[in-house]
């Protein structure tokens, strides 16, 4: 790192870094001074998780302007500087003023607040959102190298940060449009998974993650944040490997590209194309084109949108028509692929965890209890942690089960009697573990069946009456 | 010495430099002209190491300029318009600068004292002329080995040019530094430069010692008594010829002792040989290339 070009971006830096205290300040300890008495914990983690996330956005493209400007690279290419020193300084000083704003405002909050903090508890926590901002900083600096002006930049980086939900959305889409409704197979993929899918790939759900965990940064914040330090590392690798891939593109970096628009293909056409074959993906081709025919519209509008942006201008090019047509078919053609063959027989592919299971069962029978209701309705719990033919006997329980669903393309819906079963594999993350199925009490029956053969007795957990 | 050898440049599908080769000496004042977009500030900014060429290399005593800070210590390059960040004083610019290159303080304080201008004050709110004071200020105090300034004499009010040219010449003289200028502003060029490069059509078209040049090329004014064809000049290298009646006005290159014995033998009735600035040698070599006038 260049000590002199560092120096000088800390004095250039004077009155926005004077703002960025304010706004950190004012996000912690200023709201718990502001309201003493009665301090709403939860606005805090919101104000600090902004700030650090708008910081880390909005920093990285301010100070990466004098790259994408030609007056500016004129003067800063000239310096007697190695492009990578430039670069290196910029990097660090962007995150010593997230970082330096953040801790002293953050141990002042500690201590005006007296938050029972131990000083190994402080140290590791002001540690961990540093390394994540760290992170987030050098994969925002890898994400806008590629652009030549700031508007690119500020597009870009959203795209990179959004694509992620639309590629975990079109993929989850895609097997849901393929499979049935109720397979266990696409659960793995539900909205609810999709917090843990970005919390590995997209670092600001770390950072939300670490925020998440403190109800209340003023008296009774005791505790360490319950991060998964396996994503932590998982992280750190992506960022080393884009501070590399960094460094290798900003030597290239041309300062005769500055203001022009932006033409790397890893920025538009990379976030266009993805765009436009993960919301291809979610077309549901079995319902009918009226069915589908919207989201077409939205997605061919969604990508002369996206192209007018990147170009400034429509240029309907024949390379975007074959990529467009191509793409609608090739999905299309998997599609059917996919649902001719039960998504290439993945769809049955449960695993035998050694693991505990849990059966909940959820019944609603006619009630024989006079004056108690119409319905009788029970809650059963079955814990399992037997042997493979356990898992192997609920699997093939499973397996029939889904055979019938395909079959019978059988609905499901509330009738007289009717029950839920829920198989719960417990202790596993981030994969396929909750399998749920509406029954009827006939199958429910055989489910019970197995389970008694196998010895095991269920725990009656609630039992009522309505209706 | 700086050496320029083949190099091609490329600004996205558009040659902006075609295989260009330039050496200029230590010590040197060289004027870089051509027409607009003949790229110029492209070769510039390549010699400063801000571009990277595409082929060919640019050497300052056998060492690459590009990426290499040691010899870029060396060199300053003032552009046409030149960045200073948002809100800058001349001080805050003096310690950035200060943080990269020798800065020469006795000299900043002198010319600060000469061009008036009060290092407290915010860059933003000077004119274009005192902007480029601050600059050229910045650029006498730094004293590199090698100067670029690019449109150099932009904006500047007579009494600066004055001083900027006085101040170069002693630099010159003092400390042997190099200085390469560009700039449409001929008259300028030719009281400071020695040496000089027209670029045109991507190449240095013509290059050399400007005096040197100049003698190369003769305004002449001839008159007959009788009217002749225009035909008797094919023996010269005529760069233009201009006829009112029996009066011709030829710009032709080459020896004068040949021209004028090769003229005197037409017998004119008159025959004056005038002088010619650098301004029109440059016209005359970009009207001879097919520019009009």
């Amino acid at each position: 790192m260049n000590k002199a070009y560092f120096m000088s971006l800390v004095k250039q830096n004077k009155k926005l870094n004077i703002l960025l205290f304010i706004a950190f300040f004012l996000s912690y300890p200023f709201i718990t001074i502001l309201d003493f008495g009665n301090y709403p914990g939860g606005i805090t983690q919101v104000m600090l998780f902004l700030c650090l996330g708008t910081a880390t956005v909005v920093l990285p493209i301010y100070n990466f302007k004098m790259f994408q400007n030609k007056k500016a690279t004129d003067t800063y290419f000239a310096l007697p500087i190695k492009k990578t020193d430039l670069m290196n300084a910029t990097i660090i000083y962007t995150i010593m003023q997230v970082v330096v704003m953040f801790v002293i405002n953050f141990i002042v909050g500690v201590i005006i607040n007296g938050v029972g903090l131990s000083i190994g508890e402080l140290i590791l926590y002001l540690l961990l959102v540093s390394i994540t901002v760290a992170i987030i900083t050098i994969i925002n600096y890898f994400i806008i190298e590629k652009c030549n002006n700031v508007i690119d930049s500020f597009i870009i980086l959203l795209g990179y940060h959004l694509i992620l939900i639309t590629i975990y959305q079109g993929i989850a889409q895609f097997i849901r449009n393929v499979i049935p409704y109720g397979n266990g197979f696409i659960r793995g993929l539900a909205y609810e998974n999709l917090g843990q899918w970005l919390q590995v790939l997209n670092p600001y759900c770390l950072l939300a993650n670490i925020f998440n965990h403190f109800d209340n940064l003023r008296c009774e914040m005791n505790y360490i944040p319950e991060i998964s330090y396996g994503v932590l590392v998982f992280q750190i690798i992506l960022a080393v490997g884009a501070y590399i891939l960094l460094m290798k593109n900003f030597k290239k970096h041309k300062a005769e590209n500055s203001e022009s628009l932006t033409d790397n293909k890893w920025a538009y056409p990379f976030i266009i194309n993805t765009f436009t074959v993960t919301i291809i993906m979610n077309l549901d081709f079995y319902r009918g084109f009226s069915y589908y025919f919207p989201l077409l519209v939205v997605v061919i509008v969604g990508n002369l949108l996206l192209t007018f942006i990147s170009q400034r201008n429509i240029k309907i090019t024949r390379k975007t028509i074959i990529f467009f047509v191509s793409t609608f078919v090739i999905v299309f053609s998997l599609s059917q692929l996919a649902y001719s063959t039960k998504l290439f027989n993945l769809a049955y592919s449960f695993e035998y965890h050694k693991v505990p299971v849990t059966v909940r069962t959820s019944c609603k029978t006619q009630s024989n209890e006079p004056g108690m209701g119409a319905y009788t309705f029970t809650d059963v719990r079955y814990d399992i942690e037997g042997n493979d033919e356990d898992y192997k006997a609920l699997n093939e329980f499973q397996r029939t089960f889904v055979d019938n669903l395909y079959e019978d393309s059988k609905a499901f819906g509330w009738s007289d009697e009717d029950c839920n079963i829920d198989i719960i594999y417990e202790q596993v993350e981030f994969v396929d573990n909750v399998y749920g199925y509406e029954l009827d009490i006939k199958e429910l029956q055989i489910l019970e069946n197995i389970l008694n053969d196998l010895g095991y007795e269920g725990l009656m957990e609630n039992e009522y009456y309505s209706g | 010495m700086l050496k320029i050898e083949n190099v091609n440049k490329k600004l996205g599908n558009k040659i902006v430099l075609d295989n260009l080769s330039l050496t200029i000496n230590d010590g040197s004042v060289f004027g870089l002209v051509g027409i607009n977009g003949a790229g110029k500030s492209t070769l510039l900014r390549c010699i400063a190491g801000i571009y990277e060429c595409d082929n060919g290399s640019i050497t300052i005593d056998d060492n690459l300029v590009y990426e290499n800070e040691l010899i870029k210590k060396d060199i300053f390059f003032v552009s046409d318009d030149p960045y200073y960040p948002i809100n800058a004083t001349i001080i805050d610019l003096k310690n950035f600068y200060k943080s990269f290159y020798k800065f020469d303080e006795e000299i900043y304080a002198k010319y600060l004292e000469i061009f008036k201008l009060n290092e407290n004050v915010t860059i933003h709110t000077f004119s274009k002329g005192m902007k480029r004071q601050v600059f050229i200020l910045m650029a006498l105090a730094i004293s590199p080995k090698l100067l670029i300034l690019d449109e150099a004499f932009d904006g500047l009010d007579p009494f600066v040019r004055l001083t900027f040219k006085k101040s170069l010449i002693e630099l010159i003289e003092n400390k042997n530094i190099t200085v390469i200028i560009s700039s449409h502003n001929l008259r300028e060029l030719e009281d400071i430069c020695d040496g000089f490069a027209i670029l045109e059509n991507h190449q240095i078209c013509t290059s050399g010692d400007i005096i040197e040049s100049k003698d190369n090329i003769h305004k002449i004014q001839l008159a007959f008594s009788d009217e002749i064809e225009q035909s008797v000049f094919d023996g010269l290298d005529i760069l233009s010829i201009k006829q009112t009646s029996r009066v011709y006005s030829i710009v032709v290159k080459g020896d004068i002792e040949h021209v004028t014995n090769y003229l005197n033998e037409l017998k004119p009735i008159l025959l004056e040989v005038l002088s010619v600035s650098f301004e029109e040698l440059f016209l005359f070599e970009m009207q001879a290339r097919g520019y009009s006038e």
